[in-house]
């Protein structure tokens, strides 16, 4: 059974990028291009792992999680682990985003394989 | 002794009524003079010669009017001698005392005194000075006796004595005005000595009326009159009036009394209605003498003075309608010549509260006088305000502390008043006035219509002054006015352009930062994707995969800086207490290898300073920054390098200033270093964008960074911060770190 990862960006040629990279690696890769979206696939789906990004138009990457831990406590599941990307320092966001405990919060643009480092250390592949 | 206080005893002798009358004239005279100046020793002497003159006259009054000569003669032996007797030392004493002789001269004044007190004791007691009374047509006379004929030979001595110190000082007097003074009172004792003629019917049995006192009383008003008029009385105008109303009176009165001695059988033989109309008449004509003609000849001799009384009007009228300076000067000036006829004339002003005063009207016209206000004289005018006559100065004591000086202007302003212009206690200027084209000296009448006129005129001056004055003022803001309009124009313009500048600035940030963030994502998709290609090793062509990865990492850098320059850090960090010092030693510690390697030489240079609000990291870059910018000058000038830098603490500012000995920086250049992408390296080599970056982190700091140079010989960075405690952090200890960064 492959792990699950979900990504949540509003930039196509990322969202894109992220799959072809974790599915080489070798994962189930999900893609919401909104918040409305990856809250509704959340509650479909199990997943292992979301990449989201943080500064997207309408709710935010922090308000798309929280909401998605809120339905999974509601249904009794464990919160999903986040790894947070953002192209730029807001001071106030990050603190709201760190108070939500995640992996990692990695500016943009990264460092591939610092990126896959911690996401296969995160959701080892079976 | 009892017959005679009895009013039986005497009769009214119209001879004694004259001697009465001028002996009360010439007591109120020596009161007069005496209450003019009551510690003069010369006021005072005249008085007790008047005491005396006074005794020896009611003395002789009593005698005429006496019926009995027994009584005659006791009256004569006691008052009247005792006037006689002490006249002559009198009036000798009087001649010292005017003449300052009395060191030189007080023995024989006072042996004079003891004689004469020794004449009037023996005439008392014996009967050798006045032997009896005899009897003449104008009432008893005395004879003299042995003693008494002594007596005159005494009294002529003192006389003499008297006359001659008068003579002699008469010769010596230099002064014209003291001269003339002197010549009036040495006439009047040669007139005063015909008073002697009195003792003709003393030593003989000549019929001769004695009318010594009337030539005493001349004698008298003349020495009054030379006293008091060097002391600015108005005795001149008293003397003539009386001798005036005296004259006049006599044409009505003494007719009257004529007609009534010689027509009183008439008169009694007269029915009373004629008699009532006589007297009605006479009523009616005393009547009209006293409305007119008394008023007609006043106002005839005292037409000067209603003269200048006119003019004084005129003057003031024409004064109103004057406004400006040289039309009011021009005025007064004319006044006072027109009325005196003064052939020279010069009025001083003064412009403003300190300086000098100037002439600035004169007549002859053009006369030139510069006076201080410092003299001593002008400050004792600015202090007594009062009219000074040059005459006076020599006579009168109150002029003594600055005669000297006052003679000395007196002679360089060629004057013979000075009428100082005073208002509220502050000299405004002076009018001098020279000689009258007569030659005539100023009257009473005329000094005072000139203090008079000097006050008005002062308060006119002053007035047009303060106005001139206000101009002046409004003139002077007006153009300090305006300077300072143009000032801040100027700033204001500045200020617009650095404003301008800063909005520029602010908008290439905006711009920047929004570029930046869009070009964000689709670099970390080409650069996630260059990578992810290398990693699975299915593209053959690696080396281009690299310079896509190299490209896209540069373009990162870009990136990462632009978003800095707006404010949108990657990373962020918290304002924490630095300590610039620790800042400036890791810069060192991280730049030394590479620096050394270059042959460039790095003096750190720290001093105590306190710690400021800032991202140790930011800092840091700013330095390296600086630092590296500085390697590149040097780099260029191709000399051994060296780069300094130093830290300080003023007034409450941390100031870290990195110095190096490179190319420099052109003039021209210097104003827009710190502009984004402008650069004077190579392309490819720099941005533009590193000093921006420089400069923004030190804004975020609210901190102040400037440059200075000198083209060809280096330059230097100073970056200013606001200590956030007064008292530096760190000491001594610096040294050795300082040491270490030394290469």
């Amino acid at each position: 059974m492959k792990k699950k990862i979900l990504v949540v960006d509003d930039e196509e040629l990322l969202t894109r990028t992220f799959a072809r990279l974790l599915e080489k690696r070798n994962y189930e890769v999900l893609v919401a291009s909104r918040a409305e979206d990856a809250l509704i696939m959340a509650e479909e789906e199990n997943f292992d792992l979301i990449l989201c990004d943080i500064r997207m138009p309408g709710r935010n990457g922090v308000e798309t999680i929280r909401d998605i831990r809120a339905l999974r406590e509601r249904d009794g599941k464990s919160p999903v682990p986040v790894i947070f990307l953002t192209g730029f320092a807001d001071g106030a966001l990050e603190e709201e985003a760190q108070a939500l405990k995640p992996i990692a919060y990695v500016f943009k643009p990264f460092d591939t394989v610092k990126l896959l480092e911690l996401v296969e250390s995160a959701v080892p592949i079976t | 002794m009892s017959e005679a206080v009895k009013l039986s005893s005497y009769f009214l002798n119209l001879y004694a009524v004259p001697v009465a009358v001028v002996s009360s004239l010439i007591l109120a005279t020596g009161l007069f003079v005496f209450l003019q100046q009551k510690r003069s020793p010369t006021n005072c002497s005249f008085f007790f010669l008047c005491l005396c003159i006074g005794f020896w006259l009611y003395g002789i009054s009593a005698v005429y009017c006496s019926r009995d000569p027994e009584i005659a003669l006791r009256w004569y032996r006691w008052v009247t001698f005792l006037g006689v007797a002490h006249i002559a030392p009198m009036v000798y004493l009087f001649s010292v005392q005017w003449l300052k002789l009395y060191e030189n001269q007080k023995r024989w004044v006072k042996g004079s005194f003891v004689l004469a007190a020794l004449f009037y004791f023996t005439s008392v007691t014996t009967p050798f000075g006045i032997v009896k009374m005899r009897e003449h047509f104008w009432g008893f006379y005395p004879e003299y006796g042995v003693a008494g004929r002594v007596f005159l030979v005494f009294f002529f001595a003192s006389f003499l004595a008297a006359f001659l110190n008068f003579f002699s000082a008469l010769r010596k007097e230099a002064d014209s005005l003291r001269k003339r003074q002197i010549g009036l009172i040495t006439v009047a004792f040669l007139i005063s000595v015909t008073g002697s003629v009195d003792y003709l019917p003393k030593i003989s049995s000549w019929e001769l009326y004695p009318f010594g006192y009337l030539c005493v009383l001349s004698w008298i008003l003349m020495v009054a009159y030379s006293i008091v008029r060097y002391r600015m009385m108005d005795i001149e105008t008293v003397i003539h009036k009386t001798i005036m109303w005296s004259i006049v009176s006599s044409v009505f009165t003494i007719p009257l009394i004529l007609f009534s001695y010689f027509g009183k059988e008439t008169l009694i033989d007269l029915q009373p209605i004629s008699f009532t109309g006589i007297v009605i008449g006479l009523v009616i004509l005393f009547g009209v003498y006293a409305r007119y003609v008394q008023p007609a000849i006043d106002h005839l001799f005292q037409r000067r003075r209603w003269d200048l009384l006119r003019a004084y009007e005129r003057f003031t009228d024409e004064l109103v309608h004057l406004r400006d300076l040289g039309e009011l000067t021009g005025h007064i000036v004319q006044t006072i010549k027109g009325i005196f006829y003064v052939q020279e004339m010069s009025l001083l002003l003064s412009k403003d509260e300190k300086g000098g005063f100037d002439c600035v009207k004169s007549v002859p016209e053009g006369t030139r006088l510069h006076v201080e206000r410092s003299t001593a004289f002008f400050s004792w005018l600015e202090r007594n305000d009062v009219l000074v006559v040059r005459e006076y100065l020599e006579l009168d004591p109150k002029y003594e502390l600055i005669k000297d000086e006052a003679r000395k202007y007196f002679e360089s302003a060629n004057g013979q008043l000075c009428l100082p212009l005073v208002v509220s206690g502050r000299l405004l200027g002076v009018i001098n006035i020279g000689q009258k084209a007569n030659l005539k000296p100023f009257g009473a009448a005329e000094t005072n219509f000139l203090s008079d006129l000097r006050r008005t005129a002062a308060i006119a001056l002053s007035n047009s002054l303060r106005s001139i004055q206000m101009q002046e003022n409004l003139r002077r803001w007006n153009v300090e006015l305006e300077k300072k309009v143009e000032e801040r124009t100027k700033e204001l313009k500045e200020t617009q352009a650095q404003l301008v500048q800063a909005e520029k600035l602010a908008s290439i940030g905006t711009l920047a930062g929004g570029i930046a963030h869009e070009i964000n994502n689709p670099l970390t998709a080409v650069l996630t994707n260059a990578q992810m290609l290398k990693m699975s090793g299915e593209v053959e062509d690696k080396e281009s995969l690299d310079l896509i990865e190299e490209g896209a990492k540069r373009c990162k850098t870009i990136i990462e800086k632009l978003m800095k320059y707006a404010r949108k850090t990657v990373e962020v960090e918290r304002f924490q207490e630095v300590d610039v010092n620790k800042v400036v030693e890791t810069v060192c510690n991280f730049l030394e290898y590479q620096l050394k390697q270059e042959n460039i030489e790095v003096i750190a240079a720290p001093s105590k300073v306190g710690p400021v609000s800032g991202i140790a990291n930011e800092l840091e870059q700013v330095l390296t920054n600086l630092i590296l910018n500085s390697r590149d000058a040097i780099r260029d000038s191709g000399r051994k390098g060296r780069v300094e830098i130093k830290t300080d603490q003023q007034n409450g500012f941390v100031n870290v200033t990195i110095s190096d000995n490179g190319v420099g920086i052109k003039k021209e250049t210097l104003s827009r270093i710190f502009d984004p992408f402008y650069t004077t390296k190579d392309v490819g080599k720099g941005t533009g964008l590193g000093l921006t970056i420089c400069a923004a982190i030190v804004e975020k700091h609210k901190g102040n960074i400037s440059a200075a140079s000198e083209e060809g010989r280096g330059a230097s960075f100073t970056i200013q911060f606001l200590a956030t405690k007064g008292e530096p952090l760190s000491g001594k200890n610096n040294e050795e770190e300082d040491l270490s960064c030394r290469r």
